[in-house]
C-alpha cells in the first residue's frame, strides 16, 4: 500500500508539471498540444546522455532536462504554434500540427536513442534507472519521491511568483486574455507567449528526469502520459492553471488508487487508462468546468 | 526481385491502399466536408477488424465441426491455418468467413458511430477530438488485455477466405476485392461531396449557427455522418485483416488515425479528390522508405525518417498551402438531365463559393 | 496642429466604411464627432489609432505621419485611444492594469498618485479585480490607464453608451474638463449628440462615412436642417 501511494505522489507531481504546461500552452494559442508529451521524454533523454557523459546522478542534471524541453517546446511555438496561431489556424488544425510536430520529436528521439545505444553503449530502450532509498519519517522510500515531489513544488511555486508577482508575469496574463489590447499598450506579445512555451517545456522536460526511476522507459514513454494529463487539465477545469494543478493530483492518486483497489478484485491494472478517459468525458459531459468551478466567480 | 515478388509487392500495396481510400474517404466526409474531427477513427477501423479476429477462427471451427481446445490466444494461429485448410476445399465457406464478420460489424460500428455522436453535440470541435481519442486508446486497451477477444498481446490468426483460389489467382482475387470496396467508399464520398448534401454539411462546418438558422438539423446531420463514416472505417478493418492474416490491438493507435487525418489535410479538405491523393502521398513516402532504405546509410532504423518525413511534410503543407494539394474550390453539382443542353437559358448550378477557411 | 486627417480612406479589410475625410484638432481643444448609427465614427477613431486598414489618405499626429505606425507607437507619441469595450482586462486588478499601461514599471506609486489625484474613487479600488467592477469603475480605470501615459490627444469611443443619462451628461462634461485640467486635447464620439456638442468647442458630422460638417460646435447646433435629420435633435 505504501509502494501504491508513493507511486502516487511520484505520478501526480509529474502530471503537475506537464498539466500546467498543457493549460499554459492552450491559455496562450489555444491549442491541444500533443506534442507535450514527447517534450517529456526530450528532457529525460538530455538528463541520461548528460548523466552519463558527466559520470553524475541523472537527478543532477535537471538543469539539462529543463534546458532541452524549453527548447523544443519554444522552437515548436516559433516555428509551427505561433505562426499557425496568426494564420488564424482553429483548434483542430493546431492539434494536427502538433500531433505532426510530435511524432517528428518522437522518431528523432528514436533515432536519437539508437545511436545514442551504440556510441555511448547504455541501454537507450526499455531501460530503468536505479534509485537510491532514503529514510523519511521512519519509512523507506525511494528517492524520486521527495526529489519529484521537491521539484515539482519549486518549479511550480516559481512559476507563480513569475505570473503574479512580476510585471512580466502580468504582462503574460494580460495578453492571454486580451492579445490585442496588450499590443496596443506596447507589449510585447509573441515574446511573452515565446516565454511561456519555453516555461511549460522545461518544466515537462524536468518530469521527464524522474520517469526512468519508475516506469520501463523508451521513446514511447513520455506519449503515454500524455492522456493523463490531459485528463488533469479537463478535471481541474480548463483554462485554469491552478486547476490543472489540482486535477493532476486528482487524476495521478485516483488512477493508482482505484487500479490498486480494482487489482484486489482481480481486474488487471492494465485497465488503468480507462479512468483517464472516463474523467475527461464524464467532467466535459457533467461538469464543464472542472475543479475550477469551485473557486471561480 | 523475381516477378512473383513483384506482383506480390504491387498487389498488396494496392490492398493496402485501398484500405487506406477508404478510410481517408471517411474521414473526408466527416472531418473534410462536415469539420467533424472523427479521432476515434482507429477503434471503429478496429471493429472491422477485431469481428474478424474474434470471428473467424470460432465461427470457421463451428461450421466444420471442430473442438477449439486451449486458450484463444495460444492456438488461434494453429487452428486458422488448419481452418484455411477447409477453406481450400470449400470455396463456400471462405465467403461466409468473409460475410459474417462484415455484417457483425457494420450495424456495431453504426451503433457506436451514433454513440460517438452525442457528445459531438455538446462539445467544442478540439474537447471532442479528445474525448474521442481518449476512447479510442480505450478500445484498444480493452482488446489488448481481453484476451478472448483477440488474444491480448498475442493477437489473433485470421483464416484465409481465398485459400480455395491458386496463387497468382488468389492474390489477383483479393486485388479485385480490395479495389472495388476502395472505389465504392471513394464513390459515396464524391456522390456526398457533390451533392446538396454536400453543400450542408460544407455549410455546417463553415458556420454551424448559421446552418441552424436556416433550418438544418445538425445534430441529426452528425450522428448520419459519423454513423456512415465509422461502418465505412469498419469495412476497412474487415479488409485490413483478411489482407493481413492476423489481427494485433497495438496496430489500431493514434497513430492510425493521425495518418488518416494526415491523408485527408495533405490531400485537401473539402474535395473529393483530396482522399485519393492523399493516401497515394502516404503510400509513396512509406513504400519509397522500404523500397530505398538499403540505399540510405544512417545510423538508425531507416523507418523512423519516413515518420519524420511525414511529420514535415504535414506540417510544412498546414502552414504553407492549408488547403491541402488538391484544395477546395466551387464544385458543379450534378446535373440534372437538362432538356436543353449548351443552352445560355439552363444555368449550371455552383456547389460550395470556394473554401471556408482551411484552418477550422 | 496636433492632429490632421487628410481625405482619408479607410475600413476593414475588403469593406470601406470611410470615404475622404478630414479634420483638424488644434492643443487644449475637444472635438465631438457626432452622426448616425453605422456612419463610420468608431472607425474614424480606429483609423486614426492604426487598428483598420486604410486606402488613401493620411494622419499626421504634431507634424509627423503616422499612417502605417503600428499602435503603441503611436500611443507612445501620446496618443491615446479608450474604446468601447476590451479596453481592460478583466482578470487582473486595477493596479496591475495600471501598471501595464505605465510606460515606466517603477513609476508605479508615482503614477497611482497622480491618478488619485483626479479619480479618488479609483483609491479603494486598487487590490479589486476589474470583473468586479461596475461599468461606470470600469471605464475609470480605463481612463486611468490611458492618463497614465502622458497623452496629448485622448480619444473616447461612445463611453456613455453603458450608462444612464444622468450619468451620462456628466460624463461628457468631466471629459470636456480634462482639457482644462490637464491641457489634452478630446476626440469624442458620442451618440449622445446634444450634449456632445454642448460641451466641446468644434464638431464633426459624420453621414454614412462622409463628412457632413467641420467647424464649431454652437454652429453645428444652430443648422437646423442637419441637427434634425441626421441626429434626431
Amino acid at each position: 500500500m505504501l509502494d501504491v501511494l508513493v507511486g502516487a505522489l511520484v505520478y501526480s507531481n509529474l502530471l503537475a508539471l506537464l498539466a500546467i504546461g498543457l493549460s499554459l500552452m492552450l491559455l496562450t494559442c489555444r491549442v491541444s498540444n500533443f506534442a507535450h508529451g514527447d517534450v517529456v521524454t526530450t528532457g529525460l533523454y538530455a538528463a541520461y546522455t548528460a548523466s552519463v557523459l558527466l559520470r553524475v546522478s541523472p537527478y543532477a542534471c535537471i538543469p539539462f532536462a529543463l534546458l532541452a524541453g524549453g527548447l523544443v517546446s519554444l522552437l515548436s511555438f516559433l516555428l509551427v504554434f505561433d505562426p499557425l496561431r496568426r494564420a488564424g489556424g482553429g483548434p483542430v488544425t493546431l492539434m494536427v500540427a502538433s500531433m505532426a510536430v510530435g511524432i517528428i520529436i518522437r522518431y528523432s528521439l528514436h533515432a536519437y536513442a539508437d545511436v545514442m545505444q551504440r556510441t555511448l553503449g547504455v541501454y537507450t530502450r526499455q531501460f530503468v534507472l536505479s534509485d537510491f532509498e532514503l529514510q523519511l519519517a521512519g519509512l523507506r522510500v525511494p528517492g524520486v519521491l521527495p526529489l519529484s515531489s521537491l521539484t515539482a513544488a519549486v518549479l511550480l511555486v516559481s512559476l507563480y511568483v513569475l505570473l503574479y508577482r512580476t510585471r512580466l508575469g502580468v504582462a503574460m496574463r494580460a495578453a492571454i486574455e486580451n492579445p490585442q489590447l496588450a499590443e496596443s499598450l506596447g507589449i510585447d506579445v509573441k515574446r511573452v507567449f515565446a516565454i511561456g512555451w519555453f516555461l511549460s517545456g522545461a518544466l515537462a522536460g524536468a518530469a521527464g528526469v524522474f520517469l526512468p526511476f519508475r516506469v520501463i522507459s523508451d521513446p514511447d514513454v513520455g506519449w503515454s502520459m500524455l492522456l493523463p494529463a490531459f485528463a488533469s487539465v479537463v478535471v481541474g477545469g480548463i483554462g485554469s492553471l491552478a486547476g490543472s494543478v489540482a486535477g493532476a493530483y486528482v487524476v495521478g492518486f485516483s488512477e493508482l488508487l482505484l487500479s490498486y483497489l480494482l487489482a484486489t478484485l482481480g481486474v488487471s491494472t492494465a485497465y488503468r487508462p480507462l479512468i483517464s478517459f472516463a474523467a475527461i468525458v464524464a467532467t466535459l459531459l457533467l461538469r464543464p468546468k472542472g475543479l475550477s468551478s469551485l473557486w471561480s466567480r | 526481385m523475381r516477378g512473383v515478388e513483384v506482383l506480390s509487392f504491387l498487389v498488396s500495396t494496392a490492398v493496402l491502399y485501398s484500405v487506406y481510400l477508404i478510410l481517408a474517404s471517411s474521414m473526408e466526409i466527416e472531418y473534410g466536408e462536415l469539420g467533424l474531427p472523427s479521432f476515434a477513427k482507429a477503434a471503429f477501423f478496429a471493429l472491422g477488424a477485431f469481428a474478424v479476429g474474434a470471428l473467424t477462427v470460432r465461427l470457421g471451427a463451428l461450421l466444420t465441426g471442430v473442438a477449439l481446445e486451449g486458450e484463444f490466444k495460444l492456438v488461434s494461429y494453429r487452428y486458422a491455418t488448419l481452418i484455411s485448410a477447409s477453406v481450400a476445399r470449400n470455396p463456400a465457406l471462405g465467403l461466409a468467413l468473409f460475410a459474417v464478420p462484415l455484417l457483425v460489424a457494420l450495424p456495431l460500428a453504426v451503433l457506436m458511430g451514433l454513440a460517438a455522436s452525442y457528445p459531438a453535440l455538446r462539445l467544442r470541435e478540439d474537447h471532442l477530438a479528445i474525448a474521442l481519442i481518449a476512447f479510442s486508446e480505450s478500445v484498444r486497451v480493452v482488446a489488448r488485455n481481453y484476451e478472448p477477444l483477440v488474444g491480448g498481446t498475442f493477437g489473433a490468426g485470421v483464416v484465409d477466405f481465398l485459400a480455395w483460389l491458386r496463387s497468382p489467382w488468389k492474390e489477383l482475387a483479393l486485388l479485385a476485392v480490395a479495389l472495388a470496396m476502395g472505389f465504392g467508399a471513394w464513390l459515396v464520398e464524391y456522390r456526398i461531396s457533390t451533392s446538396p448534401l454536400g453543400r450542408v454539411l460544407r455549410a455546417v462546418r463553415d458556420d454551424e449557427v448559421a446552418a441552424q438558422a436556416y433550418g438544418m438539423d445538425v445534430a441529426r446531420l452528425r450522428a448520419q455522418i459519423l454513423a456512415l463514416g465509422s461502418a465505412m472505417a469498419a469495412v476497412a478493418g474487415v479488409l485490413y485483416a483478411f489482407y493481413a492474416g492476423t489481427v494485433n490491438p497495438d496496430d489500431f493507435t493514434v497513430s492510425r488515425t493521425f495518418i488518416v487525418v494526415l491523408m485527408v489535410v495533405v490531400g485537401g479538405r473539402g474535395n473529393p479528390f483530396g482522399p485519393p491523393v492523399g493516401a497515394a502521398v502516404y503510400l509513396l513516402l512509406d513504400r519509397g522508405i522500404t523500397l530505398v532504405k538499403h540505399y540510405i546509410p544512417v545510423p538508425f532504423d531507416v523507418n523512423y525518417l519516413s515518420y519524420i518525413l511525414m511529420g514535415l511534410l504535414l506540417i510544412l503543407l498546414l502552414l504553407k498551402r492549408p488547403g491541402g494539394i488538391v484544395p477546395e474550390r466551387p464544385l458543379l453539382t450534378l446535373r440534372r438531365a437538362l432538356p436543353q443542353r449548351g443552352s445560355a437559358a439552363a444555368p449550371q448550378q455552383r456547389g460550395a463559393e470556394g473554401g471556408g477557411p482551411a484552418g477550422t | 496642429m496636433l492632429l490632421e486627417v487628410r481625405g482619408l480612406h479607410a475600413g476593414y479589410g475588403k469593406i470601406k466604411v470611410l470615404s475622404g475625410v478630414s479634420l483638424t484638432v488644434g492643443e487644449r481643444e475637444v472635438l465631438a464627432v457626432v452622426g448616425p448609427n453605422g456612419s463610420g465614427k468608431s472607425t474614424l477613431l480606429k483609423a486614426i489609432f492604426g487598428l483598420c486598414t486604410v486606402y488613401s489618405g493620411s494622419v499626421l499626429f504634431k507634424g509627423v505621419d503616422i499612417t502605417g505606425l503600428p499602435p503603441h507607437k503611436r500611443s507612445l507619441m501620446g496618443l491615446g485611444y479608450l474604446p468601447q469595450v476590451g479596453n481592460t482586462f478583466e482578470g487582473l486588478t486595477v493596479r496591475e492594469n495600471l501598471l501595464l499601461a505605465l510606460h515606466d514599471g517603477s513609476k508605479l506609486e508615482e503614477g497611482i498618485g497622480k491618478v488619485a489625484e483626479l479619480m479618488p474613487e479609483l483609491g479603494g479600488l486598487l487590490d479589486r479585480r476589474v470583473r468586479t467592477l461596475s461599468g461606470g469603475e470600469r471605464q475609470m480605470v480605463a481612463l486611468a490607464m490611458v492618463l497614465l501615459r502622458n497623452p496629448s490627444l485622448v480619444m473616447f469611443d461612445e463611453p456613455t453608451a453603458a450608462l444612464a443619462p444622468r450619468v451620462a451628461r456628466r460624463v461628457i462634461e468631466r471629459i470636456a474638463a480634462l482639457r482644462d485640467e490637464l491641457g489634452v486635447s478630446v476626440i469624442l464620439v458620442e451618440q449622445n449628440a446634444r450634449a456632445a456638442l454642448e460641451a466641446s468647442d468644434r464638431a464633426l458630422l459624420l453621414v454614412s462615412g462622409q463628412p457632413r460638417f467641420f467647424g464649431g460646435s454652437s454652429e453645428l447646433l444652430g443648422e437646423r436642417d442637419l441637427v434634425k435629420t441626421y441626429l434626431g435633435l
